[in-house]
């Protein structure tokens, strides 16, 4: 096992893209939630 | 008399230690309570692997191949990803998201808790792991059995083994790890946070729709992690639609526990000796500490950014909440906001990040084969 610092910088973008990706998704589940509440609120 | 002892002399000091590794985990999982519905068949299995020329694993005696039972289940059931996905339907139907459609907000600490995987994935490269094994080993992080399950099949990963018993054993461990880690990176001050809850019913419909359009949205973005978010969501659909309580209780209780036996015994097969007694175990066991740390550090670091910036401040240990290992993380940051004042109840908040978790820890999975894969 040897120390690899360029697979280390490949690996960034993929960080970065794929905590972007979660929060995405999870913003848009966020819209998504808040909307059914407002639109079947319970009367 | 030969002929019965024979087979001792196949015996070697490895089988020993593996048996001892298994003895190891039975103990953990009957004496210490960790995660013994997967630990103690795990326990059990290294030793029935390890046996010299076991019958239970696929051996080669006098040019003849001899297929294992073990074998046949990993194929039938986990080298096509059919257990951790069926156990996701009895997960889905276990689990209330009415905490998180409650306060939606916590859905973000779901996203931010996963911060670990990410940092261990750059880590295990920069320590000389291929890649695609750096992603198996990062979703430790996930604190999610069957998503490690899943990625790490995905991935072909020949440290599955080492890969899942770090990850069960750090879920179990994690009333010891986020106090410690919480305490490290939080002030009293932070800790003694009051948030206020307001328990507003949502609506069935809301409930009922919920399930479909985490799939839709999770499929849409990440559309690999589509098979593991659709069974989970499929078992909450179940649940939650009301016309399905039979078939509702049925994945919670036989289903689940029928998964759990196989899944447990099945991935034993990777725990034989070849396989499981190399520096990289020791190595994985490591990074899924890692993981599991950052994903606390993550959580609690979020949550701290985000009260500089708004006005009803977020207790800092609800963050820590946000990774999936549930309920138990929910329970710890509960407790740890007691002992700081008797009269702090973060359990609901707690418990909506936790199940945020959930939902994030698999689209993390999702997100992390969409990427690699795409190299």
């Amino acid at each position: 096992m040897s120390i690899d610092v360029n697979a280390l910088l490949r690996t960034l973008p993929i960080d970065l893209y794929g905590m972007a990706g979660i929060f995405v998704v999870m913003g848009f589940i966020y819209i998504c939630i808040n909307l059914m509440n407002r639109v079947f609120a319970n009367k | 008399m030969s002929v019965i002892f024979e087979n001792l002399l196949n015996f070697n000091g490895q089988m020993l230690v593996m048996w001892i590794i298994g003895g190891v985990l039975i103990y953990l999982a009957i004496k210490k309570d960790m995660e013994p519905t997967l630990l103690l068949p795990i326990g059990f299995g290294t030793i029935l692997v390890n046996l010299p020329l076991s019958g239970a694993v696929t051996q080669v005696i006098d040019g003849v191949k001899e297929i294992g039972i073990i074998d046949i289940l990993f194929n039938a059931g986990i080298s096509n990803e059919l257990f951790p996905l069926l156990l996701f339907i009895g997960i889905g139907a276990m689990i209330d998201f009415t905490p998180l459609m409650t306060n939606p907000k916590m859905l973000f600490f779901g996203a931010a808790a996963q911060f670990g995987i990410f940092f261990t994935f750059s880590l295990a490269s920069f320590f000389g792991f291929d890649i695609k094994d750096a992603a198996s080993i990062a979703i430790i992080g996930a604190a999610d059995g069957p998503t490690s399950i899943f990625v790490a099949n995905y991935f072909n990963s020949k440290y599955i083994g080492a890969i899942v018993v770090a990850a069960y054993s750090y879920m179990a461990l994690v009333p010891i790890i986020q106090p410690f880690v919480i305490k490290k990176i939080t002030t009293r001050k932070e800790r003694l946070i009051r948030m206020e809850y307001s328990s507003h019913s949502v609506p069935k419909t809301a409930k009922i729709l919920f399930p479909i359009v985490v799939t839709i949205i999770a499929g849409l973005v990440a559309p690999r992690s589509v098979a593991l978010i659709g069974f989970l969501m499929f078992g909450n659909l179940i649940r939650e639609c009301g016309v399905l309580n039979s078939l509702s209780e049925t994945a919670q209780k036989e289903l689940a526990n029928l998964i759990t036996i196989f899944l447990g015994i099945t991935i034993a097969t990777k725990m034989q000796a070849e396989y499981f007694l190399t520096r990289e175990t020791l190595m994985i066991l490591l990074l899924g500490l890692v993981a599991f740390i950052f994903d606390t550090v993550g959580g609690v670091l979020f949550a701290k950014i985000l009260n500089l910036f708004i006005k009803n401040k977020i207790n800092p240990m609800v963050g820590a909440a946000g990774i999936s290992a549930f309920p138990m993380s929910a329970r710890v940051i509960h407790k740890m906001g007691l002992k700081e004042d008797p009269h702090n109840f973060l359990l609901m908040h707690a418990v909506g990040a936790n199940v945020a978790g959930q939902i994030g820890s698999v689209i993390a999975g999702g997100m992390i084969i969409n990427l690699v894969s795409n190299l």
